[in-house]
């Protein structure tokens, strides 16, 4: 690597010629002159990180094999591979072959964004579960996050090429649901964060692509509630099919609590206070449908399962990351503040790790 | 932040923005464009009377906006674009001078280009504009802990994609 200074002397000999810099200037000087009054969109728009392209080619040849390997009694290694984390043996066949036969089988937009959420999620608890065993390492956690970005990516793109009447039904379900677990899993995070010190660098880094791609869905989110209110017939469609999600949460979070009988206590009572809530919100919406649809009642049917999907990733923390003490912002005991949206309950007295109490400017966004 | 001001940041960081949008987009004519952009973009800000408190690190944040932007639209930037879009062959010093580093650059930026492109980008800003884990963290609006961890992440990275080609 010592030709890498030589190179990068030379690199910095790069630069504008003398008439090329005057052309500029005097270009800018004009274009200002001519622009009194500034224009709307200044200071550059604040994109989504650009990743590079991943472009999943799965070679004819290996899903082959992999279709083999599965008929042909494979079927207990892919099913072992299911536990795999990063570093194991089994973890190419996690990856290469059981989600990669899934994203091959998902045929419309809408199976295909649920197994670019579904994956992405699985990289997340991949994440939680080797920080919780002491296993996180520099290694992992760089895998771990090429990973979740090139599907966060692939799933903003998918999102993006969506027409208004698909987008409907997936905005309604799948990204309301991603949203919340995004933000559930982001206390999760957190919380391993202040517990495993060793790994807080790591934990760090893989909450703040957390946090980006959860505010990248929220404005997903919020973009096709607004959408869903261009037509009558769309307000309606759009909150049934969040209605049923946030019914289908909740009877994931009670199935849950059912099976939770290693869960400590007092995370068991706030897992029942959430999906108690949970329900009277629900019951608030539905009285509302009855009349009319409108954004109030979407954003509260978002939060139904929020509070639902809440319940089961603490459970879920408690028995498997042996995580306790986990609290909500959402653990609030009255339902008038249910109706809030989660980022305005999570922006309380919460202090984000990415910013290490250095400048917050919001220029250049 | 008076018009002095503003066109002395131009005389002090053109050159390094022009440099980092080359080595980002490997197309001469759009950088310039951007750069210039640039420019523009972050002087109608001030003159909605927002205050700049480091305006390098709100260059390059606007900057890298545009480049990203940019990349969105085109879905790669090779070195092989270079020869046909970015580069015309010519006979002044200023043309050779670039060839020169392209050709002697375009080994070495073949082992850059394998790496992602957040890395790439976060090592341009840190070894090619001088640009320390502070001002990167400014410009990309995460915290400076989590830029230096990956840095040192691009770094090895970078070795080892290096190491390989070379004993390969």
């Amino acid at each position: 690597m010592d030709d890498l200074k030589k190179i990068q002397e030379k690199i910095k000999k790069i630069e504008l010629t003398p008439e090329e810099k005057k052309e500029m200037r005097d270009n800018i000087i004009a274009v200002l002159k001519s622009r009194p009054n500034p224009r709307e969109n200044e200071g550059g728009e604040n994109t989504f990180p650009v990743k590079s392209p991943y472009v999943f080619k799965f070679k004819k040849a290996l899903a082959f094999a992999a279709i083999i390997l599965v008929i042909a009694g494979g079927m207990s290694v892919s099913l072992a591979a299911e536990n795999a984390l990063p570093g194991d043996l089994l973890y190419s066949v996690k990856i290469k072959v059981n989600e990669g036969l899934s994203g091959l089988m998902a045929r419309s937009d809408e199976a295909q964004v649920r197994w670019l959420v579904k994956t992405a999620e699985r990289r997340i608890e991949e994440a939680e579960k080797m920080a919780a065993s002491g296993k996180l390492d520099v290694n992992s956690a760089n895998n771990i996050e090429d990973n979740l970005e090139s599907k966060t990516k692939r799933l903003k793109d998918k999102l993006n090429s969506l027409d208004d009447k698909e987008s409907l039904g997936i905005g309604a379900d799948v990204v309301s649901k991603l949203e919340n677990s995004l933000s559930a899993h982001e206390e999760v995070i957190k919380k391993l964060s202040l517990d495993k010190g060793e790994a807080k660098k790591d934990l760090d880094s893989i909450l703040s692509d957390v946090k980006s791609v959860a505010e990248s869905v929220r404005e997903s989110r919020k973009n096709f509630d607004r959408n869903a209110f261009k037509n009558k017939d769309n307000k309606f469609m759009a909150a049934q099919v969040r209605l049923k999600l946030a019914q289908d949460s909740i009877k994931d979070a009670e199935k849950a609590l059912q099976d939770s009988g290693k869960a400590d206590d007092e995370t068991k009572k706030k897992a029942a206070e959430s999906i108690s809530r949970a329900k009277e919100v629900i019951l608030e919406a539905e009285a509302k449908l009855r009349d009319s649809a409108d954004s109030d009642t979407l954003e509260k049917l978002h939060r139904a399962v929020g509070l639902s999907n809440e319940a089961r990733v603490m459970l879920d923390a408690n028995v498997n990351l042996n995580i306790t003490g986990l609290n909500f912002s959402s653990n609030a005991t009255n339902t008038e503040n249910a109706t809030s949206s989660n980022d305005e309950n999570k922006g309380e007295g919460n202090q984000d790790s990415d910013n290490n109490g250095g400048d917050n400017e919001g220029e250049g966004n | 932040m008076k018009e002095k001001d503003f066109l002395a940041a131009y005389e002090m960081y053109s050159d390094a923005l022009y440099r980092h949008c080359y080595f980002r987009l490997f197309d001469n004519e759009k950088s310039k464009d951007i750069v210039q952009e640039t420019f523009v973009r972050t002087w109608n800000y001030t003159l909605a009377g927002k205050e700049i408190s480091n305006i390098r690190a709100f260059l390059y944040r606007v900057l890298n906006n545009l480049i990203v932007d940019e990349i969105r639209k085109k879905k790669s930037y090779s070195l092989e674009d270079l020869a046909e879009n970015g580069f015309q062959p010519t006979d002044n010093k200023a043309g050779k001078q670039r060839l020169e580093v392209v050709s002697e650059v375009r080994h070495l930026m073949k082992f850059i280009n394998k790496l992602g492109e957040e890395k790439r980008q976060l090592l341009m800003m840190r070894y090619m504009d001088g640009l320390g884990p502070k001002e990167i963290s400014r410009i990309l609006g995460k915290g400076e802990n989590i830029i230096s961890v990956r840095l040192n992440r691009a770094i090895k990275e970078l070795r080892q994609i290096y190491d390989n080609g070379h004993n390969g």
